[in-house]
């Protein structure tokens, strides 16, 4: 599934590749002449329209019918963070730039790099600014990062939507945009620029409409993947993942890890909210799988150790699923779940299984009477069925027991750390 | 240098077609996502030459500066990132662009009523405005408009809008620029 995360000599090799279509499709559009670009604003060559715009559409159209067929994973894609208060302010910056200088940051290079001494006098001015702008940017930082800071907000996910109408929304707009962009064009002729781009091919416009259209339908008619269509399309890779027992943690491992504040953990705990009131690990979250949809997976991210747990392992598992689509997840799955836990921690067998081995209850809470009782005893009392070696009869918490305990049993340890594998970023002014 | 009568010659060859400019634009931005996971981008290698060279003049002023400081603070090299060779490549690309179709030469683009030493100090003085919203901004017309809006990402359809609205109020009073 796409996108790929290179790294290396091999990320250096496909982004300069890319960085050189770029600038050779810019130049050929004849973005290299500021002329083209600031007649734009006098409606005499909408040029800048109409390539920026097929452009956005045609990405647009690719990545979200890929999406929606399964190909392309979008949570894994960069959409730039929005803040609102800065983008305004930017963005009136960046049109008073284009009107007076008459080119954007990309094509100055363009410029400059056929030999254009007003593109190098842009690109040296962009530094200036930018350099400005650092300069300046400790008495604007609130304004910068915090007034209108959304973070990464898609306008489908703003209006509640899904991918699919917005996408044929814009598909239309641009369409209407391009019709309008020629009729200017008759219209306003007092700056024609000196050199014309090729006419218009109506076979060849024709064929881009009906493409674009068809993929359009397609996000619109199949929708982008909810959580189970992923876990469908990912099937193999999280069953393996099961089938190995390398994602169950052995109770041990999970107390080792509460106690490890190096980590930023998250314990979920998916059980019923009864069995979760009666009894729940120590800073484990009562949450459902719709809450981890809605939620969580948006919001963890590879650097935190996730364990889900439920009683058993069944419920656990289905919860685990819904976290692992997500490629940026380090999550885990408590081997035998709560009750295994209290097995160990709590009637004090520490000769239960180890995380190699699953469990097939059926959810339900073994001990549930017994702590039943013990909520009815008086408060110091000693809980019943206690036997843990080196602490007779001590009144231990287990929900968190001592961090002595951990030695007890012999475990394989599973949880490994990870640094997320992010996509690099647009890469401007960050 | 003067660069009117536009050179009529045989050896400039027209521009693409804009859609067809347009979608082979997007495809090569889709590849980029594809391959990648990121867009395209451009302000952001001339941002870490800018923090390259303070970091050689300033040091100091890299570690202590918001926007300085992730891109070049303490041990970080400004250079080491991935979009600073996609703005090499881009360089390479428009070189040969133009080398082939017969615009790659040493000139100086300018509206018929500005003189090119004018040029010059408004492309100087656009330009910074231009790096200093596209720092504000996070991101430049590659960056944040078509990269950014091409994925939908709401405050780059604000950024962009913005661009527009700007230019076009500004159009009318700066007129003599280029028309």
């Amino acid at each position: 599934m796409f996108p790929l995360h290179m790294t290396g000599i091999a990320e250096v090799l496909v982004t300069v590749v890319i960085g050189f279509w770029f600038g050779f499709v810019l130049e050929q559009a004849g973005f290299g002449d500021c002329r083209n670009l600031a007649a734009q604003f006098y409606l005499s060559d909408m040029r800048v329209l109409k390539v920026m715009f097929s452009a956005i559409v045609t990405a647009m159209l690719l990545v979200f019918a890929g999406s929606a067929i399964g190909w392309i994973d979008f949570e894994q894609i960069f959409v730039p963070p929005t803040y609102l208060a800065a983008s305004v302010a930017g963005g009136l910056a960046l049109g008073v730039g284009f009107i007076i200088g008459g080119y954007c940051p990309g094509t100055s290079l363009v410029s400059s790099a056929t030999l254009k001494l007003d593109g190098v006098a842009f690109a040296i001015g962009v530094a200036t600014g930018m350099f400005l702008f650092g300069l300046t940017s400790p008495y604007v930082e609130e304004f910068w990062t915090v007034t209108g800071a959304l973070g990464r907000l898609t306008i489908f996910d703003w209006l509640g939507l899904d991918a699919g109408p917005i996408v044929l929304g814009v598909f239309l707009m641009a369409v209407g945009a391009f019709a309008a962009a020629e009729w200017a064009e008759r219209r306003f002729r007092w700056a024609k620029p000196p050199v014309p781009g090729a006419t218009n091919s109506p076979v060849v416009l024709r064929a881009f409409a009906t493409a674009g259209l068809i993929l359009a339908l397609v996000a619109v008619v199949i929708g982008q993947p909810d959580a189970e269509r992923k876990i469908a399309l990912q099937k193999a890779r999280l069953d393996a993942a099961i089938q190995s027992r390398k994602v169950f943690i052995d109770p041990a491992e999970l107390l080792d890890l509460m106690y490890n504040n190096q980590v930023d953990r998250i314990l979920l705990d998916v059980r019923s909210e009864s069995d979760y009131n009666l009894f729940h690990l120590k800073d484990a979250i009562h949450t459902t799988i719709d809450e981890i949809d809605r939620f969580w997976r948006p919001r963890l991210t590879a650097e935190q150790v996730v364990v889900v747990m439920s009683n058993d392992e069944r419920d656990a598992i289905e919860a685990w699923k819904h976290l692992a689509i997500s490629r940026n997840m380090n999550a885990y799955i408590l081997a035998g779940g709560v009750n295994r836990w209290c097995d160990v921690y709590f009637a004090g067998n520490l000769n239960v299984p180890g995380p190699e081995f699953g469990s097939q209850g059926d959810e339900h809470f073994r001990y549930a009477e017994a702590f039943t009782k013990l909520r009815q005893c008086p408060t110091g009392a000693v809980p019943v069925g206690l036997n843990i070696p080196g602490s007779p009869g001590a009144n231990i918490d287990v929900s968190r027991p001592d961090e002595k305990l951990v030695s007890l049993r012999q475990f394989t340890p599973k949880i490994h750390l990870l640094k997320a594998v992010k996509a690099p970023g647009g890469g401007c002014g960050g | 240098m003067a660069n009117e009568p536009t050179p009529k010659d045989d050896a400039v060859k027209q521009y693409w077609n804009p859609y067809v400019a347009g979608v082979a634009l997007g495809t090569v931005l889709f590849l980029a996502f594809l391959l990648t996971g990121s867009g395209l981008g451009a302000s952001g290698g001339i941002a870490r030459v800018v923090v390259q060279v303070l970091k050689v003049v300033a040091p100091s002023v890299v570690d202590r500066n918001p926007y300085f400081a992730p891109m070049g603070g303490g041990f970080a090299n400004p250079l080491n990132n991935h979009i600073v060779w996609m703005v090499l490549g881009v360089l390479l690309g428009g070189f040969i662009s133009g080398l082939i179709s017969g615009r790659t030469r040493l000139e100086i683009y300018h509206g018929p009523r500005v003189r090119p030493a004018q040029r010059l100090v408004l492309a100087f003085i656009g330009g910074a405005f231009m790096g200093w919203g596209a720092a504000m901004a996070r991101g430049c017309t590659s960056g944040q408009a078509l990269s950014g809006g091409a994925v939908l990402s709401l405050g780059s359809w604000v950024f962009m809008i913005m661009i527009f609205a700007a230019g076009y109020a500004l159009a009318y009073p700066f007129r003599r620029f280029w028309l």
